[in-house]
């Protein structure tokens, strides 16, 4: 699956999806903005819409797993689950993002 | 695809409403607090069907190369399976081309089967065809005929040619101006005979065949306005037809160089049989 070098964002958006999903899952789409808002303490604004374009991405790539379900209120969604594939890619994710932090902040503290 | 992610995308903007409608909005406060917070959910169904193309081709073109690679590993294979290949879709191209030529358009012209001969025979002298055309009929069948789209007649003659080079004795057809259209061959350089030119009195221009162009003028573009001599009368050449080009006649299929000439030569007297061609 290719990535776009210059999607910074997008590239958190996954980590944080796949994070959450890691923990416990099968989650739809509203259940994983509620989470991201109640992990990350409210501080990270997304529109929650941004959440489907990356899901369907991570879905094609085999990263997650889609299957049609319905909610506790009775609405049809779409519940995501974390794939063997998509737990490697969360460890490389988290380890390109710990080092991408350390390098900026030795910029920052050279600067 | 796109219904699902509609489906997916209501789903999420209801549960918002939801959430915010428990904490005390009113309905229409509910519904636009969702939408602050979900985004465009057109704009999201777009972008997720972009992803899933994207992803689509790239996986194809990986596979794609992935192929490619495994043959370049297993040459003997490769070169069976190609040399099957177009063995059989020769054998194809060459079947088709025989059918196309044999059965369905055998004249070397558009569309063959609209074209009929036309022939005349006389029942009292107990004769059924062979008397061909007159000029009379041919202005019967072009006013009258409702049946047929156009007619051309044509008559083959020998005559000398001199001018440019040796004096050759060449075959020519007279036609009517009419002919290109209905045989829906058109002069490959140059143009071909106006229906001014078909009449008595006007300028004598001359088509030549493909071979006799290149026979006698070498194939030179220039060849266009020259003058010919035929039979001691100059025309002026106005085209050149096609190499594909031959005159549905028996004597002029044999290779000898035809040219057309779209004019009434009045030493021809009225009962000359013509030949003659028409389109259905």
């Amino acid at each position: 699956m290719t990535k776009h070098s210059n999607d910074r964002l997008q590239g958190t958006l996954d980590l944080l999806i796949l994070k959450i999903l890691n923990r416990g899952g099968p989650l739809h789409g509203y259940a994983i903005a509620q989470r991201i808002h109640l992990v990350t303490d409210e501080s990270l604004r997304i529109e929650e819409g941004s959440l489907y374009p990356a899901l369907q991405r991570m879905t094609s790539g085999k990263w997650l797993r889609a299957q049609w379900g319905t909610t506790d209120t009775g609405r049809k969604a779409r519940f995501y689950t974390i794939t063997a594939t998509g737990r490697l890619q969360l460890e490389e994710e988290e380890r390109r993002w710990t080092l991408l932090t350390k390098a900026v902040e030795k910029a920052l503290r050279f600067a | 695809m796109d219904d699902d992610l509609k489906q997916e995308l209501d789903t999420h903007l209801a549960l918002i409403e939801e959430e915010v409608r428990a904490h005390g909005l009113s309905a229409d406060e509910a519904r636009q607090e969702a939408r602050l917070r979900l985004g465009n959910p057109l704009a999201y169904r777009e972008r997720s069907l972009d992803v899933v193309i994207a992803t689509g081709i790239s996986d194809a073109w990986r596979d794609v190369i992935f192929a490619a690679r495994r043959l370049v590993r297993n040459p003997t294979f490769t070169l069976a399976s190609v040399l099957t290949l177009a063995l059989a879709l020769g054998a194809n191209a060459s079947i088709f081309a025989v059918v196309q030529r044999v059965v369905r358009n055998p004249l070397p012209y558009p569309d063959s089967d609209r074209l009929i001969d036309l022939d005349h025979g006389a029942q009292r002298l107990n004769l059924s065809s062979g008397l061909g055309m007159t000029r009379g009929l041919y202005y019967q069948y072009l006013s009258r005929s409702r049946t047929l789209d156009g007619v051309a007649l044509y008559a083959v003659d020998e005559l000398t040619l001199t001018g440019a080079g040796d004096p050759e004795r060449i075959r020519i057809a007279r036609a009517t101006t009419t002919l290109a259209p209905v045989m829906r061959v058109w002069p490959a350089v140059g143009r071909w005979f106006r229906d001014e030119e078909g009449l008595p009195g006007a300028s004598r221009v001359a088509v030549l065949s493909h071979g006799l162009w290149t026979r006698r003028y070498g194939r030179e573009s220039g060849v266009v306005g020259r003058p010919v001599i035929l039979a001691g009368v100059p025309m002026e050449v106005i085209g050149v037809m096609p190499a594909s080009f031959a005159l549905p006649d028996q004597g002029s299929t044999c290779g000898s160089p035809s040219q057309s000439r779209g004019r009434w030569v009045s030493a021809y007297g009225a009962s000359r049989a013509w030949r003659a061609c028409a389109t259905a």
